[in-house]
């Protein structure tokens, strides 16, 4: 493995680790099935669900379980995003002022789906070393571009640096306030690729509410079924 | 017993002085007195309407709900509640309701807005809300997929009567709440910004789409007379606390509303105040002219040898009389122009304020409206006496025969 020295700490270091993050779980193609556990205090509910990714741009979730949510779909192209409903039959796409809402209940947002792969794009990056500093990663803090629109002020990503694997990322809002917590573990092997298998999200100001995403199963780059990211396939019953 | 009985006769003795002084008292009472009415009759009435609006007198929610709404704080058993209720006498409607925050989508157009349960029987009766379907029916009874919408939300969704418009939310089990909905009504366009945004189900429709059971989040009560609000939901607190329920009168539900109406109020009695001088000079007036004219009179009293301190007993007891007898008097004729007035009003330019409109102005028979008054014209009276009296009684007999 290649060792960066800790004292290089220059753009293309950063600009390397921050594609790696975008593309953590992505490829030409991808499909996985995920298992999302959401927690509060009113009630704990899992989801399972299939997705599907090609390049950046393009997701398809559907999702499988449980039943009263099975067949719900989400399509997301570039930053549009549409959810289907099967009971009502509908379509609904998401407008620019829900996209701060919660992803299915979850403590994801509908940005954070339709922004999970631009961190390179929208964020400039600085290496820095706060005091608890393990050598074994890079502490990188994130604050966007002047041309992008975002709540969160900056974003602290914690990463591997052997293998770029990001372990936490915190989100600020402009304040400076510490919103939501996001952490990576249990890496294992999918289709040859090491990845986090969960990934928790943990919103700072709403105690006992988290939501873990789990990945049962990652492929990348097989063919996809063709058409699947088109708001007809939303609609296809299945 | 001399003086007092002298001073009443004088009265009398006296005719015209009498009548004219006591018509200024009589008028300025009455004037004062049904201005008093008019104001607590319009403000009672702005009250009234605003309450029988949505918010009904007392509101009744799980602790913290007021201060911050939830899904989630809810109110267990409503229906026993609602019975043990409406046996306090002065209740005269109450109604459940559901809230929560929707998406409202149809075609390519979504919007946020709030959706409220109502109780397509008990509503009517505690809000206004029946009458302000302007367009289509208010619910019938309960069906599945029927909705009222505001006409601000119809706008939006570019939507009419018997479309069809779909809801999603958050369902209290976290599961996504998603149905379709026929417009069965839409409600009209006077009522405020807000109002024009929200769209009602009926009360269990609303309980299943959100996977509430049988959990409401409010019980809404109409009283008799919205000035018990505050005493009867006191009076609540003991019984609801042991099911950490709480009772709020308007005055909090609406707490910018009363504060505003009380600065107003307040702002009122500068008003009040002007009233209370106009009719303070002219008793000034008419007194201090009686007294002047009879500067001869009282020349020659003092000449026979009237101490001053009788005279000026005197003319104060004569002031006292004809106060009395013109307060009798005119304390029957504001009470009916008080009564005429609660019935019938004063017509005034409409006005429209917080979506609802005002063209006349009724009046309130009270009791501030009789005791005010009386105490006002009498102490007046007697003050603007004191000195025109006090020199009346000094004057030397000599200078006082030749005056005229």
């Amino acid at each position: 493995m290649w060792h960066l020295p800790a004292e290089a700490e220059e753009p293309e270091d950063i600009q390397v680790v921050l594609d790696a993050v975008d593309r953590l779980y992505r490829s030409t193609t991808s499909y996985a099935e995920i298992e999302m556990a959401v927690v509060t205090p009113h009630w704990e509910r899992v989801l399972t669900m299939q997705a599907w990714t090609e390049g950046m741009d393009k997701t398809f979730i559907h999702i499988t379980s449980p039943k009263k949510d099975q067949g719900i779909t989400t399509l997301r192209i570039k930053n549009e995003m549409w959810n289907y409903f099967p009971n009502i039959s509908k379509v609904m796409k998401v407008p620019p002022s829900m996209m701060m809402g919660s992803w299915m209940g979850s403590d994801f947002t509908n940005d954070d789906l339709v922004k999970e792969t631009a961190l390179l794009d929208d964020y400039e990056g600085r290496m820095v070393s706060p005091p608890e500093a393990k050598p074994e990663f890079y502490y990188i803090e994130l604050t966007p571009k002047k041309e992008t629109v975002t709540v969160w002020a900056k974003i602290e990503i914690i990463a591997h640096r052997a293998s770029y694997i990001p372990i936490q990322q915190v989100y600020y809002d402009e304040k400076g306030k510490a919103m939501r917590v996001l952490d990576f573990r249990d890496i294992q092997d999918f289709d040859g690729r090491k990845i986090p298998a969960i990934m928790e999200m943990t919103p700072t100001g709403k105690p006992g509410n988290r939501t873990v995403v789990k990945y049962l199963k990652a492929e990348f780059d097989r063919t996809l079924p063709p058409d699947i990211f088109s708001l007809r396939n939303l609609q296809k019953s299945r | 017993m001399l003086i007092p009985k002298m001073a009443f006769r004088n009265v009398f003795r006296q005719r015209r002085r009498s009548l004219l002084t006591g018509l200024t008292l009589t008028l300025g009472f009455v004037f004062f007195s049904v201005s008093l009415g008019l104001f607590d009759g319009t403000y009672g009435r702005i009250i009234d309407i605003f309450t029988k609006d949505h918010t009904g007198h007392i509101q009744i929610h799980r602790a913290g709900y007021l201060d911050r709404p939830s899904l989630y704080k809810t109110i267990s058993e409503g229906e026993d509640l609602e019975r043990k209720l409406s046996t306090i006498p002065e209740v005269e409607a109450l109604a459940p309701r559901v809230y929560s925050p929707v998406l409202a989508f149809s075609g390519t157009k979504t919007t946020g807005a709030q959706m409220i349960g109502v109780d397509p029987d008990q509503e009517p009766k505690t809000s206004r809300l029946a009458t302000k379907v302007s367009q289509g029916r208010f619910f019938s009874q309960d069906s599945d997929d029927e909705i009222i919408m505001g006409s601000g939300l119809a706008e939006v969704l570019q939507l009419r009567l018997g479309d069809e418009v779909s809801l999603i939310t958050q369902a209290a089990d976290g599961s996504i709440a998603n149905d379709n909905f026929r417009i069965i009504g839409i409600t009209d366009r006077t009522s405020s910004t807000l109002e024009r945004m929200k769209c009602y189900l009926p009360i269990t429709t609303a309980q299943a789409f959100l996977v509430l059971g049988g959990r409401i989040h409010e019980i809404a009560i109409l009283l008799h007379r919205q000035k018990d609000a505050q005493r009867i939901a006191a009076g609540m607190v003991d019984v609801l606390r042991d099911s950490s329920l709480e009772a709020a009168p308007w005055q909090i539900v609406e707490k910018p509303f009363y504060d505003a109406m009380q600065a107003d109020y307040k702002g009122s009695y500068i008003t009040l105040v002007i009233i209370m001088l106009i009719v303070a000079i002219g008793v000034l007036n008419t007194v201090l002219m009686a007294i002047l004219e009879r500067t001869r009179e009282f020349g020659v009293l003092r000449a026979l040898g009237t101490r001053p301190g009788t005279v000026f007993f005197l003319i104060l007891y004569e002031v006292v009389f004809l106060s009395a007898i013109s307060i009798a008097i005119a304390i029957p004729v504001s009470l009916s122009a008080n009564s005429y007035l609660s019935v019938h009003g004063i017509p005034t330019p409409a006005i429209e304020w917080g979506g609802m409109v005002f063209d006349v102005a009724i009046a309130e028979v009270t009791f501030k409206s009789i005791w005010l008054p009386t105490a006002v014209t009498f102490f007046t009276a007697v003050f603007v006496s004191i000195f025109p009296a006090i020199r009346a009684a000094r004057v030397t007999p000599v200078t006082a025969m030749r005056f005229h």
